[in-house]
């Protein structure tokens, strides 16, 4: 099970597009190959209660295009949406590379993101020929939108298929507390992925380890993974991350 | 087989070149680079490769391109320099503590041995520094001549620690870049390489960096007679050289030009515990 923390001797044990459109990965601890998320008692040792913090999975969101107006009914503009949207992409994108990266070779992970736009009539020709517009049009269009999704997401799903419930290739996982409200683990932000990755080979020994909770993170209470009343964890809703220039190339 | 070479076991099966235990013949000039290995380290550690070493491997400075109105670079600095391992730090190869060494390209950077030169500038050019023949952003010195020591005393410790081996009478340790590339265990591409961090208040500590279908050799003693000892019983092993210019002088004054511009980094402390 992974929770809140840096869970080491996670195996990734499948990948695949859930009917929602969310990319959902199983996974399971390194020498337990029975545990699953269709038996999760099978996962809890005698006498110990199942935490609903813990999972036997990991949850990439489909992308998202925002609503025009915020939950208190003011509007967003245009080009708030479009950033919003694209600060998304970046992310989810990020995500996939990077779980990736523990894996393969970054011109494979390259040559496996080419066709991130395919089938939603933008590309780079379109993009040199009709500018910016073409792109802003895409991040609003959520028909087209999830079909980036599902690219991004194939895409990955391609690349890890060979790795998967495989123990050799186990990886250490840095989970963040979903807010100061919801104590369930939830992937890091991967805008700085760079300089703050939460998944690697296990093959680093642990004293030389770049997955590490940052200052931030632990001022602000996002390594602690004690749980809250439930009252309080379904209250609040998750603040959607905020972004910069658009820019469909060349920006991870 | 080359006893060194035997503690290989069972991560390869290939036989060492044959090596003439003959020591470096005397005369006006030290013979820096080895002839009959592929790296010689002076007792102060300066490191010089081989001339079968340099062209194996591209390790020989190249120019790069200045851009003189913004004064900056405008391209990498190419050829293949060394990082430089224990492999007991790197659980992706499994086997005795040896010493790893790997190829990598200079562009990426955090590379240990012949990692990089000067190079002529347009200041050398303005105060009329550049030799004739040469031009701005030709490096100022051959890797076959520069002779750098910012790693070799790390590298004198690692190979005391891996072989028990000490400089020889002659003050210097012949090396070898020994056997068929070492995979690794789980057949990845990916090599994450230990590497200790220079700066900051984490300096010493072990972090790694990325390395992409690389190849892993080990870098053994070349001599099975290659004296053995404490490394700190040679005390001029581990003195440290302030500047580069406390080295034995040259006799090529672009050598001795290189080396009076080295910026030398002191090592890392090494703890009894990383020595163990």
């Amino acid at each position: 099970m992974i929770q809140v923390g840096i869970n080491e001797n996670v195996v990734l044990k499948s990948a695949a597009i859930a009917d929602k459109g969310y990319l959902k990965i199983e996974v399971r601890q390194k020498g337990n190959e029975q545990a699953s998320a269709d038996d999760p008692f099978a996962m809890a040792s005698a006498g110990q209660a199942i935490d609903v913090a813990s999972s036997t999975s990991l949850t990439i969101l489909k992308l998202l295009v925002p609503k025009a107006t915020k939950t208190n009914g003011d509007a967003r503009t245009r080009a708030e949406r479009v950033s919003m949207s694209n600060n998304d992409l970046i992310e989810t994108m990020n995500k996939c590379k990077h779980i990736l990266s523990c894996f393969i070779t970054s011109d494979d992970i390259a040559a496996l993101y080419a066709n991130v736009y395919m089938n939603t009539n933008f590309s780079m020709e379109i993009y040199k020929a009709q500018g910016a517009a073409s792109f802003e049009d895409l991040l609003l269009d959520q028909d087209r939108m999830d079909i980036v999704s599902t690219n991004i997401f194939n895409a990955f799903i391609s690349g890890i298929t060979p790795f998967l419930d495989k123990d050799e290739h186990a990886v250490r996982l840095k989970l963040i507390r979903q807010s100061k409200e919801k104590h369930y683990g939830t992937i890091p932000g991967a805008r700085y992925i760079s300089t703050d990755p939460f998944m690697e080979s296990m093959l680093i020994p642990v004293e030389q380890s770049k997955v590490k909770f940052s200052a931030y993170e632990i001022k602000n209470g996002l390594n602690d993974g004690t749980p809250t009343t439930q009252a309080a964890a379904d209250a609040t809703p998750a603040a959607p991350p905020m972004s910069t220039d658009a820019s469909p190339f060349g920006q991870r | 087989m080359n006893k060194f070479a035997s503690m290989l076991g069972q991560l390869t099966a290939v036989e060492p070149p044959v090596v003439a235990n003959k020591r470096a013949s005397g005369g006006p000039r030290k013979e820096w680079n080895p002839t009959t290995a592929d790296i010689r380290i002076w007792k102060d550690g300066s490191v010089y490769p081989s001339q079968a070493l340099v062209q194996k491997w591209g390790l020989e400075f190249t120019a790069r391109a200045f851009d003189e109105a913004s004064g900056k670079w405008t391209d990498e600095p190419g050829g293949l320099g060394f990082d430089v391992f224990h492999t007991a730090d790197y659980p992706a190869i499994q086997g005795p503590n040896l010493v790893g060494i790997v190829p990598v390209k200079r562009s990426e950077g955090k590379i240990d041995l012949f990692a990089s030169c000067n190079y002529y500038t347009a200041k050398d050019k303005a105060n009329g520094d550049i030799p004739e023949g040469a031009k701005v952003g030709d490096p100022v010195t051959s890797v076959m001549e520069q002779g750098s020591n910012t790693f070799g005393k790390e590298l004198l410790k690692m190979l005391n620690t891996s072989y028990d081996v000490i400089p020889n009478a002659e003050g210097y340790i012949d090396l070898l870049v020994f056997g068929d590339p070492i995979k690794n265990i789980n057949g990845s591409e990916i090599y994450n390489i230990p590497k200790k961090l220079k700066k900051g208040d984490k300096a010493g500590e072990l972090s790694y960096v990325r390395r992409e279908k690389v190849s892993v050799f080990v870098l053994i003693p070349a001599n099975d007679d290659q004296p053995t000892g404490s490394l700190d019983s040679d005390t001029k092993a581990t003195e440290p050289a302030t500047t580069a210019n406390q080295q034995e002088p040259a006799s090529n004054d672009a050598f001795a030009a290189a080396m009076g511009g080295q910026v030398t980094e002191a090592s890392p402390v090494l703890t009894a515990e990383s020595l163990s």
